[in-house]
Order: C-alpha cells, then structure tokens, then sequence
C-alpha cells in the first residue's frame, strides 16, 4: 500500500499522489516516510520535498515553512508555497530580494522588530527557492 | 410638444444609468470570479490547518497556549467583516442586523471595510477600529490587524473575539454568520476539520516533534490569522456576487423602464400627428 501525499497551500491543493516514499525538509533535519510511518506532526522548513511515485520516478517540490502530518499512510503537508521548478521565477525572486534587502538597509531605523525577522526570514525562504532551481536545472 | 422632449430626455437619463449599472455588473463579475476561487480554495487549507491542531488538542493543556485560554475576565470584541462600498443589494444591511441581534451592546467593535462604521456609531456602539482593504487582498494586508486582536487578546483586554461576516453560500445566496474567533475552542476545530474529506481516525498518540510547545506555538497564531483571512476571502466574494446580482437587477430593471418609456413616447408622438393632420384638415375645410 503506497502512501497517499497531499500537499495544500491557501491557493491550492498542489498535489495529491500516491508515493512510495517521501523526504521532507523538516525542522529537526531530513525526514524520510515510508508506508506504515508511525503516527507523526513535525514542522517543515522550507526547502525541496521529494517524493518517490509508484511507477518508480521521482518528482519534487519546493515548500516554504509548515507543518507535516502522518498518519494511517497518508501524509498531509500544509504550507504557505508549493512550486515546481518550473513555475519559480528567478528574475522575479531576485527582484524581492533585492528590495527587501534595501528595505532592511535603509529603513532599519524605522522598522519594528517582527517585520526585520519577517524580512530576513522571506529573504532565506526565496534564496532556497534559487538554490532549489539553481539545482533542477543542472541536473 | 414640450411631452415629447421629456419622455425622450428620460429616456436618455435611463439609459445612461443603465451602461453604468451594466459596466459594474461586469467588473463585480471578473472580480466575483477571482474571489470566490480564493474563498474555496482558502477552505481546504483553513481545515487542513484544523486537522493537524486537532490532533495536537491532548497536548494543549500543557503547553497553556494563550490563544486557547477561556477567561472570565474581559471584554467583547466584535469584528464586522463588511464592505467598502455600496450598491451590493441587501448584504450590509442584513450583516447589520445579525450583528446587532447577536452581538453584546457593550462589546467594542472594529470594522473591515468602511460602510458600517457610521452607521454602528450612530446605534451607539463602540467602534474602536475601521480597516479598509484591497479587493485583492493578500494575508500580509491583515498583519497588523490581527496583531491588534491578539495583542488585545493576549493581555486580557477582550476575552472573546467574534467576528460578523457573510459566508458565500453561492453567487445567489450569501448568508450572514457569526464566527468565534478568540478563544479557539476544540469543539470548532473539528467542526472545521470535518470539512475536508481528509480520512480521519482519531487514534491520537502522535509522535510530535520538535516539541508540542514548540508546534502549538507556531501553528495556532498561523491558524487564527489564516481563518482571519479566509473569513476575509468569504466576504470578499458574498460582496461581489451580491454586487453582480444587485446591479444585473438594476440593469433589467432600466431596460423594462425604457421600454415603457418608448411606448409612451410613441404613443404621444401619434396624437401628435393626429393632431396635426386634424388641425390641416379642419384649415382646409375652413377655406373652401
């Protein structure tokens, strides 16, 4: 019996597939789930998501932070993004981190604390997203 | 004949009136379209969101969240979710009285969207707030105005926080509904969670990692401000669909006026020229 992975954002239900294994970015480091994981909840960093399809190939996506849910074989990811390489957008990812960086140079005076770390950690969470490109597209 | 030239300058007005109703009919369509897809696609997230809290409620008492807490203490803060302007039929007025039937009269109110704001004020209720926000809204737009209930929230001043709102039935129907929002209560959150088709045993005994706190802490803030956002989303597309509906009846209704008002129009005309013919014949009458 496969696994059954679903993957929802507040746009969309990005996948919904069966899978032989998945291997999730979570926040105490990798984590790999196979059919008849125990019951778990752990959070997600942000990162690549790989997963295993029963006819033998692997596909991945690109998360941002949430939360992973196991449980009687079906494996529910909720997180704010879900892209495939295709669909991230280098210029426009670099454009946001530009400006965010310069909003963070130039008004940190203003800024309060909540938004910096908001800032920063929106800068970490789309360099991923270049690395993660950056990596599908050599292989 | 000074009739004509009325009927004919009505005519015109209606007209005019109509093009306009008919070009708002069809932005608030696009945009009722645009809206509605987020608010059913908000749904299946805001209970996956619920699925997993539900599942973490056993290690709740311990962690003691804040967000959770049932306090005796406090004051009432309802949020009215309304809409920034008019011309969408009967929807705010009908919000308005489910919010005044429903809600305390002491309670301190804060409005999304302008157009009840005065008139809560004049009923003598509090309103503290009044946020507007963008027809494409997104989730960063309502930031601060979810740190302000929970900073409220969290030191005590509001122990419960309802929020009015018209839940998108369907584009005809949109129904005007009070959520809680603050406290987050077990109860609601499987009444949530059972929205989704998502298979549920309710075996419990997850293994949670990094630790129960440390998940509590971060996915029950991200829950009540995603449903903050989603009830948002449903306004947003009850606004539109009852903006579409309002002004396509407005637009039949011109239609139907110019259509009476032709046929007077004619009608005048024809006595017009009967007129006219008779006052020819009779002049010639006279000089034979």
């Amino acid at each position: 019996m496969p696994l059954h992975l679903k993957i929802i954002t507040p746009l969309r239900t990005a996948a919904e597939v069966d899978a032989l294994s998945i291997l999730v970015p979570a926040s105490e480091g990798q984590l790999e789930v196979l059919p008849g994981h125990t019951a778990l909840i752990t959070s997600v960093s942000h990162g690549e998501l790989t997963y295993r399809t029963p006819s033998g190939t692997t596909a991945s996506l690109f998360i941002g932070g949430g939360f992973l849910q196991v449980e009687n074989d079906i494996a529910l990811v909720v997180t704010d993004t879900a892209l495939e390489a295709d669909e991230v957008d280098p210029t426009s990812i670099s454009a946001a981190i530009e400006q965010a960086r310069t909003r963070l140079r130039n008004e940190s005076s203003v800024l309060s604390r909540e938004d910096q770390t908001r800032l920063e950690a929106s800068i970490a969470k789309q360099l991923a997203m270049l690395e993660y490109k950056r990596r599908k597209r050599t292989h | 004949m000074a009739n004509l030239r009325d009927i004919k300058r009505r005519i015109k007005s209606v007209r005019n009136t109509s093009q306009i109703t008919k070009a708002m009919q069809m932005v608030a369509s696009a945009k009722m379209r645009r809206a509605q897809d987020l608010a059913l696609r908000g749904r299946a997230y805001i209970s996956a969101l619920a699925n997993v809290l539900q599942h973490l409620s056993a290690s709740i008492e311990q962690a003691g969240t804040s967000l959770m807490q049932q306090r005796e203490y406090g004051k009432t803060l309802v949020i009215v979710i309304n809409t920034d302007k008019g011309l969408c039929g009967a929807l705010n007025a009908n919000l308005l009285r489910e919010t005044i039937v429903k809600t305390p009269q002491d309670a301190d109110y804060m409005c999304i969207g302008a157009k009840l704001s005065p008139t809560l004020q004049r009923l003598g209720r509090n309103v503290r707030f009044t946020f507007s926000v963008s027809d494409n809204m997104t989730d960063v737009e309502l930031k601060p105005i979810f740190e302000v209930i929970r900073r409220g929230f969290e030191d005590g001043t509001y122990n419960r926080v309802l929020v009015t709102y018209q839940k998108f039935v369907n584009v005809m129907v949109q129904r005007p509904n009070v959520h809680e929002l603050l406290p987050v209560t077990a109860e609601e959150l499987m009444e949530i969670a059972s929205m989704d088709d998502i298979e549920d045993s309710r075996e419990g005994n997850f293994l949670l990692e990094p630790t129960p706190k440390d998940l509590l802490t971060s996915i029950l803030p991200l829950y009540v401000s995603n449903m903050l956002v989603q009830l948002v989303l449903e306004g947003k597309a009850s606004e539109q669909s009852a903006r579409m509906v309002a002004m396509k009846s407005a637009t039949e209704n011109a239609r139907n006026l110019i259509a009476e008002l032709t046929l007077d129009y004619n009608k005048a005309r024809q006595t017009q020229i009967t007129n006219e013919l008779l006052e020819i014949t009779t002049a010639t009458r006279a000089m034979e």
